[in-house]
């Protein structure tokens, strides 16, 4: 599976979160990054060159720090530029069709304002909308947003969860799933295996052993229990 | 969680001298999974018995 993560940034250079970000993937050879604000030229992109980059992706992330409840205004150009109407209307060319397209915005507020009655009102759902809507008319499938609020306080244990979390968000092929997400982290550890010791190596081993194990037992359990189930039906 | 305490120190003995944030992230995650894997585990298979011993299939 390809990624694409498009940020949008007007402070790109100076962001700790987007240094943090660009770090916790670029290892990853089917994730690719692209800095519009580096793209850009006065303001224009190239739309058959964009329009080509587009297509060679299964999952399109949209990156960038939450102003106004909505994108920096160069992301907003770009989907004005690039998003054409055959290109992107399912019904017509259709280029997208059938990719993910997700959103991972940034947040100074705390998540937890973004709720009806909290500080902010809406919730981040109902602000991504317009996302949204795009890849429905599209033909996407638009996955669960990926929310990163306060980096500046965040604890060392805390981007250490980050960094897990986006690298899932970015390469898992079914963000939703325990299963999935298991065997996502089990092929991590597989990978991060060279980098150690033999020694350690063979520590490392017993341990995915372990949780290789667990992984089939509640796979057999839960297909012992569907079977119950159908039976009850 | 307790029967992942063995886990949780052969992690924290494999990040020991490692310097690569990455590479001690993704270790360190590993403590939380096991520990869900643990949870669901008990779930499910409390589930199980649960539906084994149903009264209704007395």
């Amino acid at each position: 599976m390809k990624t694409l993560v498009i940020v949008s940034h007007p402070e790109y250079d100076n962001s700790m979160t987007e240094s943090f970000l660009n770090q916790c993937q670029n290892d990853i050879e089917e994730v690719d990054w692209l800095v519009l604000d580096h793209l850009e030229n006065n303001y224009e992109f190239d739309v058959d060159e964009e329009q080509k980059r587009l297509v060679k992706y299964d999952r399109i992330l949209f990156q960038f720090p939450m102003y106004w409840y909505s994108s920096p205004a160069l992301l907003k150009k770009y989907e004005d530029d690039i998003f054409t109407r055959s290109f992107t209307y399912a019904n017509e060319d259709g280029k997208l069709k059938d990719k993910e397209l997700g959103i991972i915005t940034t947040l100074g507020e705390p998540l937890k304002n973004y709720t009806v009655g909290g500080s902010e009102g809406f919730s981040i759902n109902e602000i991504l909308k317009p996302y949204q809507a795009l890849a429905f008319k599209a033909g996407m499938k638009f996955i669960k947003p990926f929310t990163v609020d306060q980096f500046a306080y965040m604890t060392d244990d805390e981007k250490s969860k980050l960094l897990v979390d986006y690298r899932n968000y970015l390469t898992n092929e079914d963000i939703n799933g325990f299963g999935s997400k298991q065997r996502w982290y089990l092929s991590q550890l597989k990978q991060l295996r060279n980098n150690l010791s033999s020694e350690k190596q063979a520590k490392l081993d017993i341990i995915i052993d372990y949780l290789q194990d667990n992984y089939d037992r509640l796979d057999e359990i839960k297909w012992e229990l569907d079977m119950i189930k159908k039976e009850e039906d | 969680m307790e029967e992942n305490a063995w886990l949780n120190q052969e992690v924290n003995n494999l990040k020991k001298g490692e310097t690569s944030f990455k590479l001690l992230s993704i270790l360190e995650g590993t403590k939380s999974l096991a520990a869900e894997q643990s949870k669901r585990l008990q779930q499910a298979q409390d589930e199980l018995d649960g539906r084994t011993w149903s009264p209704d299939k007395w």
